[in-house]
């Protein structure tokens, strides 16, 4: 006997669909008995409590809200060279202006 | 008298101002070095087929490769846009992760660094989008605005769930950090699986 091990797979970009299947019930069984109303036939409070849970289902936690806040995006590191660069010459200017004094 | 303390005072400015262009200058070789890493880390990702790190240490992951055939440019995407984070590179403002899941992809990058090239954008323009998914989507531009508020509003703008959306700080050459956002829309166009 060869076992062949065959795995379901979805190619990229597809994506998951759902369908209704026909319910498979053992013959002689009445289809209707899996009928039922909803509010009839579940308590109030389990009620209460799945209505609860179709809230959280339907709210999508991160996309619902349609605004977006922007990080801070500017490194100004240009700015920063040219401040860094002139604490430079300043320094450099300093040290010439006050060493060459001594010389003198 | 005053010599000493006027000497001590211009080393201590030169130190300062040497030690300044340093921590300045390593912002961009930060950003050139730290994208040649993440570009072989994500290709090997996308080889491997996990979400991985760039690095042990780092905070973020990788989640996708942005293309601008046009101007020869790619950078890898991070999940975060925290400071860390876009030093290194571009990241996702809403970190949902895969380019299947609902809403639109935006992205943040800093003006001066990673996102100087989208002053070079014009509407037509085609921008290539790669998630963890490995599928190549393929975004063309349909709009260039300015916002005053740092926020993205997905009413008032042509944005929709299949959009591309790109910000950075506005405008590009000014010194100083602004509320103002440049934003790239994009929309798409044509959905390639390699």
């Amino acid at each position: 006997m060869v076992a062949v091990d065959i795995t379901p797979s979805r190619p990229l970009g597809v994506e998951i669909g759902t369908a209704k299947l026909k319910a498979a019930i053992p013959s002689g069984w009445d289809a209707k008995q899996f009928e039922y109303n909803f509010k009839e036939i579940v308590p109030p409070r389990l009620q209460q409590i799945s209505s609860r849970n179709e809230w959280f289902d339907n709210g999508d936690l991160i996309q619902k809200s349609e605004m977006y806040s922007l990080p801070q995006t500017a490194l100004n590191w240009k700015a920063s060279i040219i401040l860094a660069l002139m604490l430079t010459l300043l320094g450099i200017a300093v040290l010439f202006v006050f060493g060459r004094k001594a010389n003198v | 008298m005053y010599r000493k303390i006027f000497i001590t005072l211009g080393c201590g400015l030169i130190i300062l101002g040497l030690f300044g262009i340093a921590k300045a200058s390593l912002m961009p070789i930060k950003a050139i070095i730290g994208q040649h890493y993440l570009e072989v880390a994500w290709k090997d990702s996308l080889k491997s087929n996990t979400l991985s790190k760039p690095w042990k240490s780092a905070d973020f992951y990788m989640v996708g490769e942005l293309i601008v055939p046009k101007l020869k440019i790619s950078r890898v995407i991070l999940n975060s846009v925290s400071g860390e984070a876009l030093a290194w590179s571009i990241g996702r403002v809403n970190n949902v992760g895969y380019s299947s899941s609902r809403g639109p992809i935006i992205l943040a990058g800093h003006r001066d660094s990673h996102m100087q090239f989208m002053s070079k954008l014009n509407i037509g323009d085609k921008i290539e989008l790669m998630m963890t998914d490995g599928v190549l989507k393929t975004y063309e531009i349909s709009q260039l605005e300015v916002t005053d508020r740092p926020e993205l509003k997905t009413s008032y703008t042509s944005i929709n769930d299949e959009s591309l959306v790109l910000t950075t700080c506005w405008p590009f050459n000014a010194s100083r950090s602004s509320q103002q956002r440049y934003i790239v829309v994009a929309q798409s166009i044509n959905v390639s699986i390699l």
